[in-house]
């Protein structure tokens, strides 16, 4: 018997419901990530159907600058679901962004300081949520419920008769679609700079390998020397980051924000997640798919507008596009 | 009380053919046994060779490819475990398949729990299951019990219980003696369900239990039936030879002589921790393989894991000396699925997660140097290269084991933990990590080392110290380190107590 | 037995996370009454329990998949509709409105089924499955009325909110349903529910059918989250596609007062009605304390937070005590070995 021979039903393993056959490894073309850019591709020149005049130049520009939002906000909420962790306080801590960076800015320091100050201070708040967890091993889903809903209410405290924030002129300038870079809008740019980074610290940092290692096993991690403490504080830091970060970026997109900015991206940024291909119990998938998530739901959201179908029609799809990718998932079998 | 009308139906068990793939592996091809009514049918086989596949078949988990079972006379409806209850099939599973949050009563009654006015009375379920416990001798057993405040053995007794007072027919056991110290209860408990005419078909790698309970048996080898037996027909070594395709013979690495090995490298005093462990004092030298021994619960787990910085001590000291550089510890843990492994991602990742500082700079990994690093890795445990891009869920328990193993190897620790290192490895795996055991102790470092198999701590270990209620009882070496004496000690029959 | 022996020692239908969610709901509810004076009398306390009737139903439904080990999101999008459709449909056929209510609770009976079968047949994570269901309950609520609107008949409204002499009828909706809870939870399939959350592979191999038990789950929930919209209903008086949005984290958070444990296994809707209790308590007792009511949000996370502390420090009591003979160092052991 040479050791080659593989056996993937080992005698102490519990009973299946399904034979654990699993594809071997050169099979890249079933992941889910690819087969979710793919369908990217795809509907853009379906978007045809929705209207006439696309696909087009500046349907691609819409597409990236709507995506880019939900690409930032979803790599955080990416890295947390990498870890087995949910985050639930993404809509407060994207209004804490917005709000910082416009009131320190009004208050007189230079803009680019007040983005750096607001998402550190956004990283803080993630911060604390990573401490709590691991120190007391309460689950995410709560603790980051419980977290947002106080900051919410603190924001709520501090913009007391002045909820809405003016953005600073640099800052939305960024943001039109006549500020180009090399021909190109500089909010494109901006997309394939999160594109680069978020790729870049998932994939190529210890921190990414050890927040992967998290979401596979907490008991091997701490086997293999992993301080689970640190990784769930810094991974929950770099989410607070990125939400604040999109916090910003929409200041400067609407010129202007309120403290319900961050409402409509929660779900949205699950829902990229999750499409993308990553196991909501955490310890697989890839930003590149998470990525691809964000911009096909960005590009269904705009088509469905475009067709004039109401509000309603555009959840529909939104909720099916969710579903559809689990089944996906599920048949190309993977196991959650 | 015992299902006297199922006398009639004379349980006479036909496995016919039974084939079963899983992706390109063949757990099971052509596999037939057949069981006598009233006899008990032993299932032998390495870790990997098919019993588990076969009782999932048995039980309706897992639908065969092919083949036909009958019980009775009658055919088995396959893949249903609804079906294989009805048909008088009770199984006493390996993994014990009570949630931890109900009670004795309820499992021991479970599927059917009676009620009154549609809510489970709590009274009859005591009274039925009370009746129960005492039917089977286990009357120590308190039915109001939740499982999750029950000891190992204790869940392992709720678990047989359960499946005898099902009235079977058939009745399978896996593994029954794991978590049991004197299987002589079990014995008895057999002995009066065959006089009912079911037929039992009993699972287990102890060759001791075997020879004394079997009447007849089945050794099943890489998903085929090699060979069947009756009772006292074929030797051990016999039946070894068979399970593992080879004599087994000097499967052991040669020990060094006494002389040969070195300084103190752990010394640990009057180590207490967690729930059981209540004052150990060891040493392990330099070039010493030292081995643990003990029955479940004896407080070896605290011991290892609080060595391996996972469990706090209460009490003691430990203290480590080696080479600049070098970690105190490392640990190869009891279960590697839940413990060890990161089993979503590639063998690589798995073997050199807790390297990262070799192959990254500022927090950046560097692909190239993470690839060479496995590489390395693997050549020091002989794990084929082409595992190392499979997804670590697709290897066979022993590589998988390897790659545990050479990651903590890879660590550099100045002590290595091993804790039950070959559980669910094959026969050659496991002579592969007896060598390189041997290996990393003969460069000069410490092994300590845990197993539940007191022939293999003898083989292995220069000294073994027996464990018993949270102390060492007694240390053996040179000729005091045979089996017999071993197998005593942690029975608690001591010789003499140290520590 | 102590009183630290009863708390410890662990119970499976939650008992004892009942009696603490009580003890809590009491100090908040008390201490509202005690600040203020206005809300000690009946009426007062008639639109109290109508007001967090709604979240209460839809606690026990969530609770009810929670035990088996899921988290149902689609209670907000089941809410919604079942509102939208209240509001549209009783509008137009005032006399039918008690038939309407039934349908629309088969509706919600019919929703949470797709989402069991979703779960069990299909083999989708619950979270991200109920997630899809809600978005896309959402838009069928926004199809039927695409803004705030639609009426419903006062003789409806007044039936489930008015009191019944001295009784709200809220309140016998709540009891009511807490006697289902503890039939259920007494029930065999109950105790399967709890021991599918516990392990179940385990519960499958004890005999349990846990697809069956697991659907059932899903699908009575789907009909308690309608039941809560069209109790919502009753007291908006009108509907709003959106109107379910605020109670999808207010379950979750009503549960975690109630000491529902989020690794499924354990717990008890009762408790989190009574956690839906002291939500809905904390903002008047602000108001009552006259800190503005900005503040409502940070108290109800501060709670939450407070709750999940309390199973926390209970374990650790255990330890401590269970232990008394060792020496101890500085720190606890941490004995978490698996």
């Amino acid at each position: 018997m040479t050791s080659e021979t593989t056996n993937p039903a080992p005698a102490s393993s519990p009973p299946a419901e399904q034979p654990t056959a699993t594809p071997p490894r050169s099979q890249w073309w079933r992941s889910q990530a690819l087969v979710v850019w793919v369908l990217l591709l795809l509907c853009l020149p379906l978007s045809r159907l929705a209207n006439e005049g696309f696909p087009s130049v500046s349907l691609l520009v819409n597409v990236a600058i709507l995506g880019l939002f939900l690409a930032v906000i979803a790599f955080g909420q990416g890295l947390v679901i990498l870890t087995g962790g949910i985050d639930l306080s993404v809509a407060s801590t994207v209004a804490l962004g917005a709000y910082l960076t416009g009131s320190l800015w009004t208050g007189g320091l230079p803009v680019a300081v007040a983005v750096v100050a607001a998402v550190a201070v956004c990283a803080a708040v993630g911060a604390v949520n990573g401490l709590i967890i691991s120190r007391f091993g309460f689950p995410a889903f709560i603790v980051t419920l419980a977290v947002g809903t106080i900051l919410g209410s603190v924001l709520l405290g501090a913009a007391r008769g002045a909820p809405a924030q003016a953005s600073p002129d640099s800052l939305s300038a960024l943001f039109r679609q006549d500020t180009t870079m090399l021909g190109v809008p500089v909010a494109i740019w901006l997309l394939v700079v999160v594109a680069a980074l978020g790729s870049f610290i998932q994939h190529q940092t210890t921190l990414g390998v050890r927040a992967y290692a998290l979401g596979n096993s907490v008991p091997a991690a701490r086997n293999a020397r992993v301080d689970v403490g640190r990784t769930t504080v810094s991974v929950y830091a770099v989410a607070g980051a990125a939400y604040g970060l999109g916090g910003v970026m929409l200041l400067g997109y609407a010129s202007g924000a309120d403290l319900n900015v961050g409402e409509p991206w929660l779900l949205p940024s699950i829902a990229a997640v999750v499409v993308g291909g990553a196991a909501i119990r955490g310890g697989s998938g890839s930003y590149g798919g998470t990525l691809a998530g964000a911009l096909l739901l960005t590009l269904l959201g705009i088509d469905i507008s475009a067709t004039g179908l109401s509000e309603g029609y555009k959840q529909i799809v939104y909720g099916a596009v969710i579903v559809i990718a689990l089944l996906g998932s599920r048949l190309a079998g993977r196991r959650f | 009380m015992l299902d006297q009308k199922r006398e009639s139906d004379m349980a006479h068990v036909e496995i016919d053919d039974i084939s079963k793939r899983f992706g390109a592996t063949a757990a099971l091809s052509n596999v037939s046994m057949s069981v006598e009514a009233g006899a008990v049918h032993g299932l032998l086989g390495e870790n990997g060779a098919g019993k588990s596949t076969l009782m999932k078949v048995l039980s309706g988990i897992v639908v065969p490819d092919a083949g036909r079972v009958t019980v009775a006379g009658r055919p088995l409806q396959l893949g249903s475990p609804q079906a294989s209850r009805d048909i008088g099939l009770a199984m006493a599973y390996q993994e014990l398949s009570a949630p931890p949050n109900i009670t004795v009563a309820t499992k021991l009654c479970l599927p059917n729990l009676p009620t009154r006015f549609g809510m489970v009375s709590q009274r009859e379920l005591t009274a039925i299951a009370g009746a129960r416990l005492k039917e089977w001798d286990a009357e120590h057993l308190d039915p109001r019990a939740l499982i999750s405040d029950l000891s190992l053995a204790a869940r392992q007794e709720v678990e047989i219980i359960a499946a005898l007072s099902s009235s079977p027919a058939l009745l399978v056991l896996d593994e029954p003696t794991a978590a049991l110290p004197d299987p002589s209860w079990l014995f008895r408990q057999i002995h009066r369900i065959a006089d009912t005419g079911a037929a039992v078909v009993y699972i287990s790698h102890k060759l001791n239990e075997i020879k004394e309970i079997c009447d007849t048996g089945t050794v099943l080898r890489n998903g085929r039936t090699v060979a069947t037996f009756v009772r006292g027909e074929l030797s051990e070594d016999e039946l070894v030879e068979q399970m593992i395709g080879r004599s087994f013979n000097h499967v052991f690495p040669a020990k060094p002589e006494p002389t040969a090995v070195g300084k103190v490298v752990l010394d640990v005093r009057d180590l207490a921790a967690g729930d059981k462990l209540d004052g150990v004092s060891l040493q392990v030298r330099s070039g010493e393989i030292v081995g643990v021994a003990g029955l479940e619960g004896q407080g070896q787990r605290d011991l290892f894991y609080a060595l391996a910085g996972e469990l706090r001590p209460s009490a003691g000291s430990v203290s480590v000396t080696g080479d600049v550089g070098r970690i105190d510890f490392s640990l190869v843990p009891e279960e590697r699925k839940s413990e060890a492994l990161f089993l979503q991602m590639r063998s690589d990742f798995n073997l050199t997660l807790p390297l990262t500082s070799r192959f990254s700079t500022a927090s950046v990994v560097s692909r190239r140097r993470a690839r060479r690093l496995s590489e390395e890795v693997a050549g020091e445990v002989n794990l084929p290269l082409t595992m190392l891009s499979r997804r670590i869920a697709d290897l066979s328990g022993g590589n998988q084991q390897k790659v545990v193993f050479g990651r903590a190897i890879a660590q550099a620790p100045r002590c290595l933990l091993l804790f039950d290192p070959t559980r669910g490895v094959d026969a050659a795996t496991k002579l592969e990590i007896y060598k390189m055991t041997r290996d990393f102790a003969a460069k000069g470092h410490a092994v300590l080392v845990y197993s539940t198999e007191i022939p293999e701590l003898v083989g292995l270990c220069d000294r073994v110290c027996a464990l018993y209620d949270g102390r060492i009882a007694t240390e053996h070496a040179a000729d005091e380190l045979t089996e017999n004496s071993v197998m005593r000690s942690i029975l608690g029959h001591r010789a003499e107590v140290v520590g | 037995m102590t009183l630290v022996d009863s708390l410890t020692r662990r119970s499976v239908g939650g008992n004892r996370e009942s009696l603490i969610a009580a003890a809590i709901f009491v100090v908040c509810y008390g201490a509202v009454l005690f600040v203020t004076p206005f809300e000690r009398n009946s009426y007062a306390f008639n639109n109290f329990v109508v007001l967090m009737t709604p979240l209460a139903i839809a606690a026990v439904g969530t609770t009810l998949v929670l035990i088996t080990g899921g988290f149902d999101l689609s209670v907000a999008g089941t809410i919604s509709l079942s509102n939208v459709i209240a509001a549209t449909t009783m509008a137009e056929y005032p006399g039918a409105v008690w038939l309407i209510a039934v349908v629309v609770i088969a509706v919600g009976l019919l929703v949470g089924l797709v989402n069991g079968l979703l779960v069990v047949r299909a083999g989708l994570q619950s979270l991200a499955v109920t997630l899809g269901t809600f978005i896309i309950l959402t838009g069928i609520a926004l199809i039927v009325l695409p803004a705030p609107g639609g009426e419903v008949p006062e003789s409806y409204a007044l039936a489930l909110t008015d009191p019944l002499g001295p009784v709200p009828v809220a309140l016998l909706v709540l009891l009511a349903l807490a006697l289902a809870w503890w039939m259920f939870s007494t029930s065999p399939t109950g105790v399967a529910a709890y021991a599918i959350g516990a392990d179940r592979q385990a519960a499958r191999m004890s005999g349990v059918r846990t697809g069956r038990v697991e659907i059932l789950c899903y699908t009575l929930a789907g009909g308690l989250y309608a039941a809560a919209g069209l109790y919502l209903t009753a007291i908006t008086a009108s509907g709003d596609p959106n109107s379910g949005r605020s109670f999808l984290l207010t379950c979750f958070a009503a549960m975690a007062v109630g000491l529902v444990g989020f690794r499924g296994g354990s717990g008890s809707a009762v408790a989190a009605m009574l956690g839906a209790g002291t939500l809905i308590a904390l903002p008047k007792l602000l108001f009552a304390a006259g800190v503005e009511d900005f503040w409502s949000g940070a108290l109800q996370g501060v709670v939450i937070l407070l709750a999940l502390a309390i199973p926390f420090l209970v374990v650790r009591m255990a330890q401590a005590r269970r232990e008394p003979s060792r020496r101890r160092p500085a720190g606890i052991s941490e004995g978490r070995t698996r």
